[in-house]
């Protein structure tokens, strides 16, 4: 799964790293993916969609 | 304060639970403990009217920080207390355990209650604020039937996506002209309300409930002017009032609904501070006082007290930001909605927009699943609602 986190869009809620830990990290107050293998899928849907910012975009199409 | 002094946090919501990590992270060294009502530590409250009751998070998600942390940062948990009384004089907190703890400083984050006026008061109907409450409804709704929301804000959205989910028939009472009206306005109420018929919600706008009884057949609720409805389960959900029955003898507080403090969360007591749902601040955008119920402000209020116990004198002056989660759709809206003269409608393909205006001035944003119109409003809004270093 291809993820991304728009910068601008993040205000820190840090709904990602409670619902992905692994996938995400703070870094600076914003989140940043680390390694999205480290989560399942329905964690970073989860992630994706509890995001308050709505900062996270994900790709199936992209998964390997 | 000096660093080797007692910090006593009381409240066990995103407020007290961001002042403590915060005062760790800025390098307080003292005693620091959280005082929670609650037999859990903070969790992530906005999860009560959605996912818990929908499913079971596991605690890693539903827990604002790992139990350990609070070790780690030493932070001492008080869980499943409540503070019953503060003395400002002699700087002390008395707990419902009858211990007492003295303080250098102390935060009052009790955030609020569920408001439940006499009319609406009736054994087995449901408000939904904790874990608890959640769990209690959760199992309810396990039967399906017919659930009535009384309320049409947030919440209450919330709460009826949930239940749809869960197989319910769902009925929403709302006492103004359409959901959200006074936050977000007609027009968006309008769209709102649109949205919530077509996932399937029976709403009836105009419907002030005037009084809810139970029989052995279930609940009936009765409503001004219109046939009343019955119901299997009936929630009320709408909105809180602040927590601080427990300072009504604290006379160097000044209470009106919630605890009044200056721009950098002081109270009118020495060493006292107060931050989150329950805090009413001066705000120096808006040059008044300003209560915000929202967890993203809460935790910037929790944050700003920790900075203003440590001598900073930076003014909490927030840009609000709200959002939910509502039939599939995220509603985000940013600044003060409330305060506009002008709206400014889009229905764009994602969904209805809108800017808000007060004069000539943006001052917020609302949209349904476009974040980046969202998001550039709020940047919009950063620059042009921040206080700037000069006058004129």
């Amino acid at each position: 799964m291809d993820v991304h986190v728009d910068d601008q869009l993040c205000i820190g809620a840090e709904y990602c790293v409670r619902y992905a830990p692994g996938a995400f990290e703070m870094d600076g107050g914003v989140a940043t993916v680390r390694d999205p293998a480290d989560a399942t899928d329905e964690q970073l849907h989860r992630a994706a969609n509890a995001c308050p910012a709505g900062a996270i975009f994900l790709d199936a199409e992209t998964s390997s | 304060m000096t660093g080797r002094d007692r910090v006593v946090l009381v409240g066990g919501g995103p407020a007290a639970w961001r002042c403590g990590f915060a005062l760790r992270e800025r390098g307080f060294e003292g005693s620091l403990m959280l005082v929670g009502e609650e037999p859990r530590p903070p969790y992530d409250r906005t999860m009560v009217s959605k996912d818990l009751l929908t499913r079971e998070p596991p605690e890693a998600e539903l827990a604002l920080s790992p139990h350990g942390a609070y070790a780690d940062a030493g932070i001492e948990l008080r869980l499943g207390v409540a503070a019953t009384r503060l003395d400002t004089e002699r700087r002390r907190v008395q707990l419902s355990d009858g211990e007492v703890e003295p303080y250098d400083a102390l935060l009052i984050a009790t955030g609020g209650r569920p408001r439940l006026p006499e009319s609406l008061r009736c054994p087995g109907v449901h408000v939904l604020r904790t874990v608890q409450h959640a769990e209690r409804f959760a199992r309810e709704l396990e039967r399906g039937g017919r659930v009535v929301i009384v309320g049409g804000g947030l919440i209450a959205g919330e709460v009826a996506t949930a239940a749809l989910a869960r197989g319910a028939e769902v009925t929403m009472l709302e006492a103004l002209e359409t959901p959200l009206a006074r936050g977000v306005g007609v027009e968006i109420g309008r769209r709102i309300e649109r949205m919530h018929r077509d996932a399937g919600v029976d709403l009836r706008v105009g419907a002030v409930v005037e009084r809810i009884t139970r029989s052995a057949a279930g609940y009936e609720v009765a409503i001004a002017g219109a046939a009343a409805v019955t119901a299997d389960s009936v929630v009320v959900a709408i909105g809180i009032a602040p927590a601080t029955d427990w300072l009504l003898d604290a006379p160097a507080l000044e209470l009106d609904d919630g605890v009044a403090t200056d721009d950098c969360c002081r109270t009118r007591a020495t060493g006292v501070f107060a931050a989150g749902d329950c805090a009413r601040w001066s705000n120096r955008l808006l040059g008044r006082l300003t209560r915000v119920e929202h967890w993203d402000t809460a935790v910037r209020h929790g944050e700003a007290a920790a900075a203003s116990m440590l001598g900073a004198k930076e003014p909490f002056c927030p840009i609000p930001f709200v959002w939910s989660l509502q039939h599939g759709r995220r509603l985000q809206w940013v600044g003060e909605t409330a305060d506009a003269d002008r709206v400014e409608v889009e229905d764009l393909e994602s969904g209805p927009a809108a800017r808000y205006w007060r004069g000539d001035r943006l001052c917020g944003g609302f949209a349904v699943d476009a974040p980046r119109f969202v998001g550039g409003l709020r940047r919009e809004l950063e620059l042009e609602l921040q206080p700037t270093t000069t006058t004129t």
